[in-house]
């Protein structure tokens, strides 16, 4: 009965097995796209679905449809498809069959460069050694003027934002993400401002702004900085771009100002980000680069150019003077300020010279320049303070000052001009010579802005340089330890406590050896006491050891004195070669004789059916001890002789 | 449970001093800001000011001494960039900025000099061991020594208790490469801390050019250094400074016309 039992289990084990492992059911396919109307020159994303159940990993094939382009390709496999084994049958003849079960995703970028009806698939699968053709799809691609007509979606989404879809030029796009630049002109005037951004198009909102690989370049060009514009809080708004709802993220924005004409041309930034990623995924690197952009720059017109213009001094200025104090003594200093105001590159304006006045000392003048970027415009004012020193009494004529710009907007030249000063000065009082006489060079220097540029052409590879120095570092670190990391007590603190831990270890090591050493040439003379405390143990013991243990542990303790005592492994040695061990060691020989017999007491004990009880035990301890106490009164060292065995038989 | 409640005190008691530690340093984080904020709205002047005033507070930053240099180097004072910049480096060798910076500077004032019909001679040649330091941060590799060497000693202790044969070769073989690293470490080190304290340098600070006197007072001078001129500072007094340049000539210049590095 149990026998047949077993049979109809094995049966059905094999009938279910060769279920399972039966031909592979016919994967399924499903096909889903990004959109519903598909515009001829426009990606598109479709994504291919197949669910498979076999054995093993399906190969799938998508075959290429004419007139479609692929552009790119990604593949996801099953992550939480499901996986079981099965083993049935026994030892070597024992079967496994392993099914899988998940759905492998394609996702392609895909683009029709005409209209007409497109058939996609069908798809080939091979599983488990069988081939499917499974799945298809047909397309119909419109033409892109036709699209407005046959799917308002962008047309109302363009609508729902507010604005007319965007239309980009000059662009490497991408159906997910990719970089713009512009300018906010094409064409400008050498020094007329032009404001340089740079979004990034995308159409997720998990991705993470990292940096920009490579900067824009921006040779040929003064770059200034926007205050108001933060990376950290970028901008993002949403768009339209060509009938696709986008983020537009604003990345960059700065304001340059041409210092070359002809056409400057704004190398293309690189930025590389981060797309998706959480908690427990890193997310993709993602790498995007803009196309250049180009601007034309003019030069500034001849017509109506003054004399003394000097190409700088472009934009929309006022200068203005003031003279104080008036009056004033003979060597009281007088402060003559010249100030520029307005919007435009103030950095890099040229200020007219005051020219030498004779009677009135001057000292190097003293710059100073505020420049506000911001709301895209830069605006400042540049102030020029010399100081005059008169020399004599009288009326002194501070000459007005002119300065000719050129005006962008109304391309324009125009004179800004100051007023004449009639500075009046008394005899003085004290305070004269009350400064030191100027320096040396100071006819030079009374040219020069602060920096010591003297000339037009030095001001000019001045600023050049300035261009070229690389701005300050935003990292803020206030470290107050000292410049060398050798001198500051927590480093010196951790070297020392190095050091003395590896000094500790030497000697500790050393000592250890030392104090071994010790212990293994003093071992003879502590062989008697650590022998009589190891059989006082063993006397305290007895009580609850059966004989053969007692009389073992009796022999043990007696062996492993004369080992230390002698100072030699005595394991295999015959009781006659201990004895002469013993007696060559100085050893009373008939003590010798005795100790050899409770050896071979011990042995017998062991072996032997003897009766013993607790007393017995404690009078072989007392004369266990007393023979050890007078084995202990040799010399213990070896005799030179060599004296001959004595007493005691064979072990 | 009594000891596990001790343990448990360690990180509020570490907590609470962090807590209490950065009172000063978050004031000065509010100044190293501002001063940043100060560079940006173009107060050249102001910014380098307020990092000086960071400088006299005991900050000792590689960004502190870098960005004051560039705020010098804004207003046109190029010998004190290049001062500032060169103290940058001595703390943060590798730093491209600073590089790029100190030899935008140098071209400018090396054409500027030139234009006078004068040579300029700004960074002296240096020897290959000067060269060999220059490359490593003198606080990377006084803490690459203090890693080797406690790395070294881990590796022959472990060997001391280890009893597999195989094991113990190779902890050997990797104690002795890790010792051979500490050495090389150390080495470099004592020789930063060397240059350091011994070999004081010092840059022309002073516009245009510096007149380098016979002697420590209003002497005949005997021969010019361009601003932004890296020289060896061989005696100092008072106001005075015995320098000596790239090629071999000395003198006396005063103190307020040369920055040391």
């Amino acid at each position: 009965m149990r026998r047949r039992f077993s049979g109809l289990i094995l049966a059905s084990l094999w009938l279910f097995a060769a279920a399972v492992h039966a031909a592979p059911e016919e994967p399924s396919v499903e096909f889903s796209f990004d959109r519903d109307t598909f515009v001829a020159g426009e990606p598109f994303e479709m994504n291919i679905s197949v669910t498979a159940d076999g054995e093993g990993e399906p190969t799938i094939h998508i075959p290429d449809t004419r007139g479609l382009r692929v552009l790119q390709r990604s593949v996801s496999r099953p992550s939480s498809g499901m996986s079981f084994s099965f083993s049935f049958g026994l030892g070597q003849g024992a079967k496994k069959v392993v099914r899988n079960t998940g759905t492998t995703r394609h996702q392609l970028f895909v683009v029709a460069d005409a209209p007409g009806a497109y058939r996609v698939g069908p798809v080939e699968v091979t599983l488990d050694g069988h081939r499917f053709r499974v799945g298809t799809r047909t397309i119909n691609v419109v033409a892109a003027g036709a699209a407005k007509a046959v799917s308002p979606d962008a047309a109302d989404a363009a609508a729902s934002l507010g604005g007319q879809p965007l239309v980009l030029q000059n662009v490497k796009r991408d159906p997910d993400y990719f970089l713009h630049m512009s300018v906010s002109k094409d064409s400008v005037y050498l020094g007329e401002m032009v404001v340089l951004s740079v979004y990034l198009y995308t159409r997720t909102s998990n991705l993470r702004i990292e940096q920009f690989t490579r900067e824009p370049g921006t040779d040929g060009f003064w770059v200034e900085r926007f205050e108001d514009f933060d990376l950290r809080r970028i901008q993002t708004e949403s768009v339209v771009v060509e009938g696709q709802r986008m983020d537009r993220l604003l990345l960059k924005q700065m304001p340059l100002f041409p210092i070359k004409t002809g056409e400057l041309v704004i190398a293309a930034p690189t930025l590389s980000f981060t797309v998706g990623g959480g908690f427990f995924s890193f997310g993709r690197q993602v790498t995007r680069s803009a196309e250049p952009v180009t601007v034309q720059v003019k030069p500034l017109p001849t017509t109506g150019q003054p004399a003394a213009f000097h190409p700088d001094n472009v934009g929309h200025f006022r200068l203005k003077a003031e003279l104080s104090p008036n009056p004033a003594r003979v060597g009281e200093p007088v402060t003559f300020q010249l100030v520029l105001e307005g919007e435009g590159n103030v950095r890099k304006a040229a200020l007219p010279v005051l020219p030498t006045i004779g009677g009135l000392r001057a000292y190097p003048p003293e710059e100073g320049v505020t420049v506000k970027a911001a709301k895209q415009r830069v605006t400042g004012t540049r102030s020029h303070k010399v100081l005059l020193i008169p020399e004599a009494a009288g009326e002194y004529t501070i000459p007005a000052l002119s300065m000719p710009v050129f005006h962008p907007g109304t391309a324009q030249y125009q004179v800004l001009k100051t007023r004449e000063f009639k500075l009046a000065v008394r005899e003085g009082a004290s305070g004269a010579a009350a400064l030191p006489a100027p320096p040396a060079d100071a006819g030079a220097a009374a040219t020069d802005d602060a920096a010591g540029v003297a000339s037009t052409a030095n001001r000019d590879a001045f600023s050049r340089m300035q261009t070229q120095l690389r701005s300050i570092s935003n990292r803020i670190n206030v470290d107050r330890g000292a410049p060398l990391a050798v001198t500051r007590p927590l480093y010196l603190g951790l070297l020392g406590g190095v050091l003395l831990l590896f000094v500790g270890f030497g000697v500790g090591r050393w000592a250890h050896r030392r104090w071994s050493l010790r212990r293994e040439v003093n071992r003879p003379s502590r062989a008697a006491p650590e022998a009589i405390r190891a059989l006082r143990q063993l006397g305290a013991q007895s009580g609850a050891l059966e004989r053969d243990a007692f009389y073992a542990a009796l022999h043990k303790t007696l062996l492993a004195y004369l080992a230390s005592r002698l100072d030699v492994t005595v394991v295999g040695d015959t009781q006659t070669e201990l004895s002469a061990r013993l007696v060559q060691h100085g050893m009373p020989a008939p003590q010798v004789a005795e100790f050899m017999t409770l050896l071979e007491s011990c042995e017998f004990a062991r072996f032997a059916r003897v009766d013993a009880d607790a007393a017995d035990f404690r009078a072989e301890i007392d004369h266990a001890i007393s023979l050890v106490r007078a084995l202990s009164q040799g010399r213990g060292t070896p005799s030179a002789a060599g004296a001959p065995a004595q007493g005691g038989g064979d072990a | 449970m009594r000891r596990r409640n001790m343990w448990a005190l360690v990180p509020l008691v570490l907590g609470l001093a962090l807590m209490a530690s950065p009172a000063g340093a978050s004031t000065l984080v509010q100044k190293m800001t501002a001063a940043n904020q100060l560079f940006w709205q173009a107060d050249y002047t102001g910014a380098a000011a307020a990092y000086a005033e960071l400088e006299t507070l005991g900050v000792h930053s590689y960004e502190l001494l870098y960005n004051r240099a560039t705020a010098e180097a804004r207003q046109g004072r190029l010998g004190v960039a290049v001062q500032y910049y060169e103290k940058a480096l001595r703390i943060a060798p590798g730093e491209a900025d600073t590089h790029h910076n100190l030899q935008v500077i140098r071209d400018y004032i090396a054409r500027r000099a030139s234009e006078k019909g004068r040579d300029a001679v700004l960074a002296p040649s240096v020897g290959p061991v000067r060269a060999l330091l220059d490359r490593f941060s003198p606080n990377g590799v006084a803490w690459a020594f203090l890693f080797f060497l406690t790395a070294a000693f881990g590796a022959f202790v472990a060997r001391g208790f280890v009893r597999v044969d195989f094991a113990r070769m190779v902890l050997g073989v990797v104690g002795g490469v890790l010792l051979a690293g500490a050495v090389f470490a150390g080495a470099v080190t004592a020789g930063k801390w060397h240059v350091h304290t011994q070999q004081v340098e010092a840059v022309a600070i002073a516009p245009d050019v510096l007149g380098v006197h016979e002697g420590p007072s209003d002497t005949p001078v005997r021969f010019y250094l361009e601003e932004g001129s890296r020289v060896r500072v061989l005696e100092q007094r008072d106001k005075w400074l015995r320098i000596r340049d790239d090629q071999g000539r000395d003198g006396w210049v005063p103190r307020a016309g040369a920055g040391q590095i």
